[in-house]
C-alpha cells in the first residue's frame, strides 16, 4: 500500500513538473496571441481613429490575460524614458525586439507608423508560429513526461 | 486644469518656477527657441523665464535644446505624433485644457504637400483664457428683439478676437428662444475640444466642429445641424466669404473675425472689399490691444 502511495506522490509531483513546464510554453503563446492583437489594434487605429496610444491601449488592456499587461503598464509608466521591460514569459533574446517595438510606437507621422507597425507585425507572426509549433510539440508531452517520470522515480525509490 | 497640464507638457524645473512665483491668470505664453531660452508673455509683455522667475537678461534664462523642444511636444501629443501629425503639419498643437502649442521648424514636403515638420526650432506654448462677459457690450448690439445680426470682429493680432467669439458663443446660449449655434473651429482654438469634450466655456447651444475647413463646416453643418447661427474665426480667403455667402443663403446668421485694424484697413485687404460692397454684414465691432486686450474701440 505504501508502495502505490510513493509511485502516487511521485507521479502526481513529476505531473505538476510537467504542467509547468506546459504552462510556461501556454504562457508564451498566449503572449504572442495577445501581442499580435494589439498590433493589429494599433494599426486599425492609425489607419482609421488615430486615438492617442493611452486611449488605445486603456481600451486593449481589459482583453489581456498574459503577461503582456505587464509589458502595456510598464510602456506606460515609462514613456519619457528609455524603455526597459522586464523579462517575464519571454526569452532573453526575444525581449530587445519587443522593447524595440514600444519604443517606436508615436515617434512618426502616421504613414512612417503603418509601415513600422506592418514590419513589426511580420515579425511577430513568425514569432508566433515558432512558439505556436514549440507548444504543439512539447506542450502536452510535458505533462505526460513529467507523470512517466514520476513514475519512474517513485520505482527506483521504492 | 490648466495647471495640471502645463505640469503635464513642460519640465519639472520650468513648471516649478511658474508654479511658485507665477500667477497663471497673467501668463499669456511660453515661449521654447531651440538654442536659445525660455521666455514668456507675462501680463502683456515678454521676458525671459529663468530659475528666480521673470528675468531682462537672456544669461539668466532656462537654456533651450531640440531634446526639450521634442520632449515637450511629445508629452503635448500624449506620445501619439501620428495622432497629430495633421495639426503639426499646419503649425500647431491643440492640448487638453485648450493650451494651443504652435510648432515651427523644418517642413519634409512628400511631392507638393507637407509630409511632416521636423529639427522644432521654437514652439509656442499659448494658454488660453476665458474673460466671461467681455463680449456682452457687442452682444447686446448683435442680439436686439430677439434678431441676430450678420457681424464681422475686426482685431488685429493679438487683441482677444477669439476670446470675444467665445465669450459670444456663450452668452447665446443663454438667450431664449434657443439660438442652435454652430461653432467653426478650425485650429481648436475657440472651443478647444480634446477627445469631444470643449475645454473652455462656449455655450449649452453650441454644436462644434474642428479641424476642418471653413468650406467643409459650413455646408455638412449647415445640412446636418441646422443652425440658427455660426460663428467661425479669421476668415482670410475668398473661400472663406463663399462659405460665408452660402450660409446666408440659407438663412443662416454668420459671426466671424478678420485680422485688420479697422475698417479702413479691411478695404485694403485684396478681395475683402467685397464685404462692404455688397453687405455681407450688418454689424462691425473693431477690438484694439492698445490700452488692453480686448478693447471694443468701436461698433459701427
Amino acid at each position: 500500500m505504501n508502495f502505490v502511495f510513493i509511485i502516487f506522490l511521485t507521479a502526481i509531483c513529476g505531473s505538476m513538473i510537467g504542467l509547468y513546464f506546459y504552462n510556461r510554453q501556454k504562457a508564451r503563446l498566449d503572449y504572442y496571441y495577445e501581442l499580435m492583437g494589439l498590433v493589429n489594434s494599433i494599426i486599425s487605429d492609425v489607419r482609421f481613429k488615430q486615438d492617442k496610444l493611452n486611449i488605445v491601449f486603456s481600451n486593449y488592456l481589459p482583453t489581456c490575460k498574459s503577461a503582456l499587461t505587464n509589458h502595456i503598464t510598464q510602456y506606460l509608466e515609462q514613456q519619457n524614458t528609455n524603455l526597459i521591460l522586464s523579462k517575464h514569459v519571454l526569452k532573453k533574446t526575444e525581449l530587445p525586439r519587443i522593447e524595440r517595438f514600444f519604443s517606436s510606437l508615436g515617434h512618426t507621422d502616421s504613414g512612417t507608423q503603418l509601415l513600422e507597425l506592418e514590419g513589426y507585425k511580420q515579425e511577430f507572426e513568425q514569432d508566433l508560429k515558432r512558439v505556436k509549433a514549440h507548444h504543439d510539440k512539447y506542450g502536452t508531452t510535458s505533462i505526460k513526461l513529467g507523470f512517466a517520470l514520476g513514475i519512474g522515480l517513485g520505482i527506483m525509490f521504492i | 486644469m490648466q495647471n495640471s497640464i502645463l505640469h503635464k507638457i513642460l519640465p519639472q524645473s520650468i513648471y516649478g518656477v511658474i508654479d511658485r512665483l507665477l500667477n497663471e491668470d497673467k501668463l499669456y505664453e511660453i515661449r521654447l527657441r531651440s538654442g536659445g531660452v525660455v521666455s514668456c508673455n507675462y501680463g502683456g509683455k515678454y521676458s525671459f523665464l529663468g530659475a528666480s522667475g521673470l528675468v531682462d537678461c537672456p544669461n539668466l534664462a532656462f537654456d533651450c535644446n531640440q531634446g526639450l523642444l521634442q520632449s515637450v511636444i511629445m508629452q503635448a501629443c500624449d506620445h501619439s505624433i501620428y495622432a497629430s501629425t495633421k495639426q503639426i503639419n499646419n503649425g500647431y498643437v491643440s492640448v487638453q485644457g485648450g493650451i494651443r502649442i504652435g510648432v515651427s521648424g523644418e517642413v519634409v514636403w512628400d511631392g507638393s504637400k507637407i509630409r511632416a515638420i521636423k529639427n522644432f526650432s521654437a514652439i509656442n506654448i499659448r494658454v488660453p483664457h476665458e474673460v466671461v462677459d467681455c463680449a456682452l457690450s457687442g452682444f447686446n448690439h448683435i442680439y436686439t428683439n430677439k434678431k441676430i445680426l450678420n457681424t464681422l470682429i475686426i482685431s488685429p493680432p493679438g487683441a482677444g478676437k477669439t476670446t470675444y467669439l467665445r465669450d459670444l458663443a456663450r452668452l447665446f446660449g443663454l438667450v431664449r428662444p434657443i439660438v442652435n449655434t454652430l461653432l467653426v473651429d478650425e485650429r481648436s482654438e475657440i472651443a478647444a475640444c480634446y477627445s469631444g469634450v470643449p475645454q473652455l466655456q462656449v455655450g449649452a447651444s453650441t454644436d462644434i466642429i474642428s479641424n476642418c475647413t471653413k468650406a467643409y463646416a459650413f455646408e455638412q453643418g449647415i445640412r446636418a445641424m441646422r443652425p440658427d447661427l455660426i460663428i467661425t474665426d479669421e476668415i482670410a480667403t475668398i473661400e472663406d466669404i463663399k462659405a460665408i455667402a452660402y450660409a446666408q443663403s440659407a438663412g443662416v446668421k454668420v459671426i466671424a473675425s478678420i485680422h485688420a485694424y479697422d475698417i479702413h484697413d479691411l478695404t485694403h485687404k485684396v478681395g475683402f472689399g467685397l464685404i462692404l460692397d455688397n453687405k455681407v454684414f450688418d454689424k462691425y465691432i473693431v477690438l484694439s490691444n492698445i490700452n488692453r486686450v480686448g478693447t471694443v474701440v468701436d461698433i459701427i
